[in-house]
């Protein structure tokens, strides 16, 4: 008979508990649905937007609702996982869309000869900022339009530097 | 005001039940239906069947296609796509293995998805029709088991891991399907380093896979013809190649306790035998390192024929599985 009120005290605990749980629960999956499909920060570091960003690295906001509808223009600074390994995410510019013919030289240290190129259907051409130091469409080809995962919107740190990325 | 709060109640279920599906279907796994024939017949089986082909449109004979008896047939056989559960954990280290079934988006049109096999890793040398391509660092050669209609990397080449969405685990409608998928590789081995840079050659008389003509050992390297296993003959070699090798296992064998591992095909995967690794019994230990490869596992002799059964050996040293 003892047990009968120990299952019933535990009745009331576990409920409670399951009702907080859930509540986290709830509110980790809010959190992946909006970093997912409306907006996230980022962290992107590296010399290969300079000027744009700064080499010692930015806090950016990039927003992930126009690339699902195709929306990605000529000049956006884009969130792209790279190529040559998933698990990186590189931040560059769009320089070419889809149909696009596109000359670049194949290293400008060295001589002059241009390289043209036509970007195939379903792909686009992204570059760095710095075309000295940064791996970009000129090393690994133009990329597929599905491998972006957001543009870039505004930069919130450093705080000198807040605003538009222009 | 009661209706207000109801709508209101039943809207934020919905909104929370939405987002945590979301979650859910974008971390842990999803269902998704498969269109088209590319993989039959390891998914949609009935669409290559011959029973499909003559219930398609342009195969049948004009006077039924309004029949609705005939039409009734064409839903329930033609239909009935197949459902399979794809699992997105495999994402979060972008770790595959040869022969896995994945989802991913189509490189020329982004809305698209297909799923297809991968049989080629990053740094491994695919032949196709006319030469052979190096897969890049961070890429995968793709293709449809049913190769006659499959839209693959045959055509579009090598994809980025990147544009992987998710690995097919099983599949889950209709119910007498279940169970039926299975990755035609053993899974559970890390084939990321066995790498198959390309199909070794052997010059002179050879064993090989009766399916697609991989060879596998020279008869010089062919120790003993009088194995014997449940399922038949089996023939002991010192050395094998175009083959990888599977999990470890213990098993009790004829003469004791071994510890083998099963080898597959490199190029259509089927299970052709067996590796000794450690033997625990002393007189055993000669077959340590060496490969057993089994008659049933339609294997040429270099005469072209299956092994010849009525072979007058005596069956010695036998070991049976």
């Amino acid at each position: 008979m003892r047990w009968l009120r120990y299952l019933n005290q535990w009745r009331g605990t576990a409920k409670e508990a399951f009702d907080q749980v859930s509540i986290v629960a709830k509110f980790l999956c809010l959190l992946h649905v909006t970093d997912r499909y409306i907006i996230s920060s980022t962290h992107v570091q590296g010399p290969s937007m300079l000027p744009t960003l700064n080499l010692t690295g930015d806090v950016i906001l990039a927003e992930h609702v126009s690339h699902r509808f195709g929306k990605i223009g000529l000049g956006d600074v884009v969130l792209v996982r790279s190529p040559t390994d998933p698990m990186k995410m590189v931040t560059k510019r769009v320089l070419g869309l889809e149909g696009h013919r596109l000359s670049f030289f194949a290293d400008p240290l060295v001589g002059d000869d241009s390289v043209n190129v036509v970007v195939p259907k379903g792909h686009v051409w992204i570059q760095g900022d710095n075309v000295h130091a940064s791996t970009d469409s000129r090393n690994f080809g133009p990329v597929p339009y599905d491998l972006i995962e957001g543009k870039a919107l505004l930069r919130v740190w450093p705080l000198r530097c807040f605003g538009s990325l222009r | 005001m009661g209706i207000q709060n109801l709508l209101w109640q039943v809207t934020k279920k919905a909104f929370t039940g939405g987002i945590i599906g979301v979650t859910i279907s974008d971390r842990c796994c999803s269902v998704v239906p498969v269109r088209g024939d590319s993989m039959s017949p390891t998914l949609n089986p009935q669409r290559n069947s011959y029973l499909g082909k003559c219930l398609l449109e342009e195969n049948a004979p004009k006077l039924i296609l309004f029949d609705p008896y005939f039409l009734l047939i064409r839903l329930l056989i033609l239909d009935a796509d197949d459902y399979v559960l794809v699992e997105k954990f495999c994402l979060q280290d972008y770790k595959f293995v040869r022969g896995d079934v994945v989802v991913f988006s189509s490189p020329t049109h982004f809305k698209d998805k297909y799923i297809k096999r991968i049989v080629g890793l990053p740094g491994e040398w695919i032949s196709s029709s006319r030469d052979v391509i190096r897969v890049p660092e961070g890429h995968c050669w793709v293709e449809g088991d049913n190769k006659a209609s499959s839209l693959d990397s045959r055509t579009f080449g090598p994809i980025p891991l990147g544009l992987i969405r998710g690995r097919v685990t099983s599949v889950v409608w209709p119910p007498q399907r279940f169970l039926a998928f299975r990755p035609r590789f053993s899974s559970g081995v890390d084939l990321l380093k066995m790498g198959r840079l390309f199909v070794i050659d052997l010059q002179g008389e050879t064993y090989s896979c009766k399916h697609c003509h991989t060879p596998f050992a020279l008869t010089d390297d062919l120790i003993s013809k009088s194995f014997h296993c449940k399922h038949g003959r089996a023939y002991l070699f010192e050395n094998v190649v175009n083959v990888t090798v599977g999990e470890m296992e213990h098993r009790i064998m004829m003469t004791g306790w071994h510890t083998v591992a099963d080898i597959f095909c490199v190029c259509c995967g089927s299970l052709v035998g067996w590796k000794y690794e450690i033997a625990y019994e002393k007189s055993q230990k000669y077959k340590e390192g060496k490969f057993i490869i089994e008659s049933r596992f339609k294997v040429l002799g270099p005469d072209g024929g299956g092994y010849d059964m009525n072979e007058d050996e005596p069956m010695i040293g036998s070991d049976e599985e």
